[in-house]
């Protein structure tokens, strides 16, 4: 009986699954059909559709906000990749303090970073402030676009400084498996230096491996909403958030246009993406013919040794923005007058207080969210993972893997569209019930990624011991395989957590707009400049992320501390 | 046919495309009584073992069928067919302690309570010679410590039959003489069918144990010609 529920629970959960991801596309093609040639919630025909597309292509803002788009998202995935580089660098090399210290930024969900980033760095903030007036002779706040800057530059730093310990932390667990150590010691043993070992003979095997989360940078960096709202210039914006401004335009001549631009903007953003990676490639392989060409000059040498300080002086400044931006969130979320440059504000709790009951309501709206959509995707996650270890799968499938991927490459807007549109043409509405499944969807194709390799590479030994001493399969998964995966299973429900937190447009769009979360209620401070409010939403934001990372991976620790075969 | 001997009957095993990996086995194992199946890597020993067991990989084919006591077990999950097996790994759960590792899958008698529960996986730990090690982590064992420690778990499950899948090949020359005759000391003491797969003939119980000797090859198990020992 247990076998057999067991057995049905896990390939049901697997048919689930394939099922949504089934309609996920219907839902997808239905948004491009309707969206293209007229129906549905858009153009009632061909023709006015038609109209829709040339009045959106004739527009006086869309080039300069395809080009924003493109240099932004580009621009600051191409330094993050850089950056991250030469932290795996130094750190695979030398001391790998740097990369495990900015692991945990990437529990900052990515508004609140940008929040604390633009509380700094503004003309007026804490940066100038601790410097004025007796460095910089300022009295005033100089009237200078620092944050929201027409060039789209503060959007590139805070978006490459956010996305680097992501490329760390995945290069550092793609290098797991290339014998490291044995490598950089052939490399020396043949005359190499340590960098130059590293260059030539690591990195060649671990860029491959690098190529897939660049990707989901990359298809961030072009599409994002909720940064470029913070950060990002607004005369104009970019072309995401354009396409979200149309989307709330009330005339529907204007509505008609966003099946067309979301279209336009993935296909700019894939044909952007794959040249980079191609002009990469081309990169990979000149250096590796480059590499057999004998020992590289002296002007080389020092090249790798200026660029691997720089990548670890940026490192410390992520740390130094993380710790300073959290410093400069708290004191605004509990200013009441902060002049200018006064280093420190006036402590009220005013802002608190004014904004306890919409406060409370967005924490309560963001943790039920995040935690039906984590409890959901995590549990339909590990019974998919069981259907497919017990076929005696090692790795996701092909097929799998593209499904996991592709909600995370595509521009989020158009994923968002395409299970709006298709909702609605079920007589389906937005509300809660679209929130959460649109959450459960990015949540477990995030969580698949992160958990599903090491989930199927579980050593079978222990299964069939379990088993051959008498345990069903459900006692094997509560007894046996959980505890022995608690350290990756806590993490990847932080993260998932953090996933959900961090979802901007299925909040909004899928809710109507109606449903408000420290997320939502931050980027709507930060779009009207509102200090104190933004800085407080971000506050709770970044404390709640931290608390519950820290709580996950303390909790293993804390329970196994005796356990010498449990190293996490 | 003895009341709780183990026995095979035409027990098959193929692949989804219906390549043979083991062919079909007829064999009958008495209380007591040890099989020792000998043979190169890859000739199926240890496929033939899994499907007895039932833990096969979902793509293989298993037909045939193995009873117990008379009874036919092989439609049943491999939890519900009380076969004890020991690996080539102890495969002791690194996040229990030696005596929870013992305790979880311990047989539940009916009204006994926690202490003495306690008790009886102290008196499996002291036959075993690791008295006062219940709370010791696991990591901290040594090779022949927990190959003795995976023994008390199984026995502890008061299995009807005992599979070996080269239990041994894991310790060192020096430790495997020991562990292998304490082992197969226990072992007979339970007087079960034991059945026993290893490419190294040194292994086999000759000395403790009523012994057949097999071997196999290509996945075709037949008698050695000293076949009883």
């Amino acid at each position: 009986m247990g076998m057999t529920f067991y057995a049905i629970l896990s390939t049901g959960a697997s048919r689930v699954v394939i099922g949504v991801g089934v309609l996920a596309a219907c839902a997808l093609l239905l948004f491009i059909g309707q969206g293209l040639l007229g129906g549905g919630i858009f153009a009632p025909n061909w023709a006015e559709s038609w109209q829709a597309a040339q009045r959106f292509l004739g527009g006086p803002t869309i080039m300069k906000g395809l080009l924003l788009s493109l240099w932004t998202g580009a621009g600051s995935s191409l330094l993050a990749l850089w950056v991250a580089k030469q932290i795996v660098m130094s750190s695979q090399l030398s001391s790998g303090w740097i990369a495990r210290l900015i692991s945990p930024v990437l529990a900052v969900p990515h508004v609140a970073f940008a929040i604390g980033f633009s509380l700094l760095l503004w003309p007026g903030g804490w940066v100038a402030r601790l410097l004025s007036p007796w460095l910089t002779g300022w009295s005033r706040v100089p009237d200078w676009v620092v944050i929201g800057d027409p060039l789209g530059l503060s959007l590139i730093i805070g978006l490459a400084l956010r996305e680097v310990p992501f490329l760390v932390v995945a290069a550092l667990a793609a290098g797991r498996g290339l014998a490291l150590q044995q490598t950089l010691s052939v490399g020396q043993s043949l005359g190499l230096s340590a960098s130059e070992s590293w260059h030539r003979l690591l990195w060649p095997r671990l860029w491959p491996r690098l190529r897939l989360p660049l990707v989901l940078v990359l298809a961030y960096g072009l599409t994002n909403v909720d940064m470029a709202l913070v950060l990002g210039p607004t005369t104009p914006p970019t072309l995401a958030v354009q396409i979200l401004n149309l989307l709330g335009d009330p005339d529907p001549i204007e509505f008609y246009q966003v099946p067309w631009s979301a279209l336009f903007l993935t296909a700019i953003a894939g044909l952007a993406i794959g040249s980079i990676l191609l002009l990469l490639q081309g990169e990979a392989d000149w250096s590796r013919r480059a590499s057999l060409d004998g020992p590289w000059g002296r002007w080389h040498g020092y090249w790798l040794a200026t660029s691997r300080l720089l990548g670890v002086l940026v490192g410390w400044l992520i740390l130094l923005l993380m710790l300073f931006g959290f410093a400069v969130t708290l004191l605004f979320a509990f200013s009441r007058r902060w002049r200018f440059p006064d280093a420190l504000p006036e402590f009220s709790l005013a802002t608190f207080q004014g904004l306890a009951d919409g406060l409370l309501t967005a924490l309560g709206g963001t943790l039920f969210i995040a935690f039906v959509a984590t409890l959901v995707g995590i549990a339909t996650l590990v019974l998919v993972l069981e259907s497919l270890a017990n076929r005696g799968l090692r790795d996701w499938p092909t097929a799998w893997k593209a499904g996991l991927y592709l909600p995370l490459i595509l521009p989020q807007i158009l994923v968002v569209l395409a299970f709006y549109s298709g909702a609605l043409t079920l007589g389906w509405g937005p509300g809660i019930l679209l929130i959460l499944v649109g959450h459960t969807v990015f949540v477990f194709c995030f969580s698949g990624l992160l958990l599903g390799a090491s989930w199927l590479r579980f050593d079978p030994g222990f299964h069939q011991q379990a088993r051959s001493l008498g345990l069903n399969p459900w006692s094997v998964l509560w007894s046996i395989k959980l505890p022995m995966f608690i350290g990756p299973f806590l993490f990847t429900i932080a993260m998932a957590m953090t996933v959900s937190f961090a979802l901007y447009l299925p909040t909004v769009v899928l809710g109507g707009g109606r449903f408000d979360t420290l997320l939502t209620e931050g980027v709507h401070f930060a779009s009207n400049v509102r200090r104190p409010q933004m800085a407080l939403y971000a506050l709770v934001q970044m404390v709640v992320s931290f608390l519950l990372l820290g709580l996950c991976l303390a909790l293993p620790r804390w329970l196994y501390r005796d356990r010498k075969g449990m190293q996490f | 046919m003895t009341d709780a001997s183990l026995v095979l009957s035409n027990l098959e095993v193929t692949t989804a495309a219906h390549t043979p990996l083991v062919h079909s086995t007829n064999l009958e194992i008495l209380p007591g009584h040890c099989a020792a199946v000998h043979g190169p890597s890859g000739s199926g020993k240890s496929t033939l073992l899994s499907a007895i067991a039932g833990v096969t990989a979902s793509d293989l084919i298993v037909s045939g069928v193995v009873a117990l006591a008379g009874q036919p077990v092989s439609h049943l999950p491999t939890h519900r067919r009380r076969l004890g097996m020991l690996f080539q790994q102890a495969h002791l759960f690194p996040h229990l302690s030696v005596g929870q590792n013992i305790a979880l899958t311990m047989t539940r008698r009916q009204g006994e309570g926690r202490q003495a529960r306690r008790q009886r996986v102290e008196a499996w730990l002291e036959q075993m010679e690791l008295g006062g090690m219940a709370r010791r982590d696991p990591a901290t064992l040594s090779g022949g410590q927990k190959a003795r420690v995976a023994l008390a778990r199984l026995l502890a499950t008061e299995p009807r039959a005992v599979l070996l899948d080269e239990p041994f090949s894991a310790l060192d020359p020096t430790l495997r003489e020991a562990t292998r005759h304490f082992i197969f000391r226990y072992l007979q003491a339970q007087c079960v069918p034991i059945l026993l797969v290893t490419h190294d003939s040194g292994d086999v119980p000759a000395q403790q144990l009523p012994t057949k000797l097999y071997h196999m090859r290509d996945g075709r198990l037949g008698r050695s010609e000293s076949s009883t020992v």
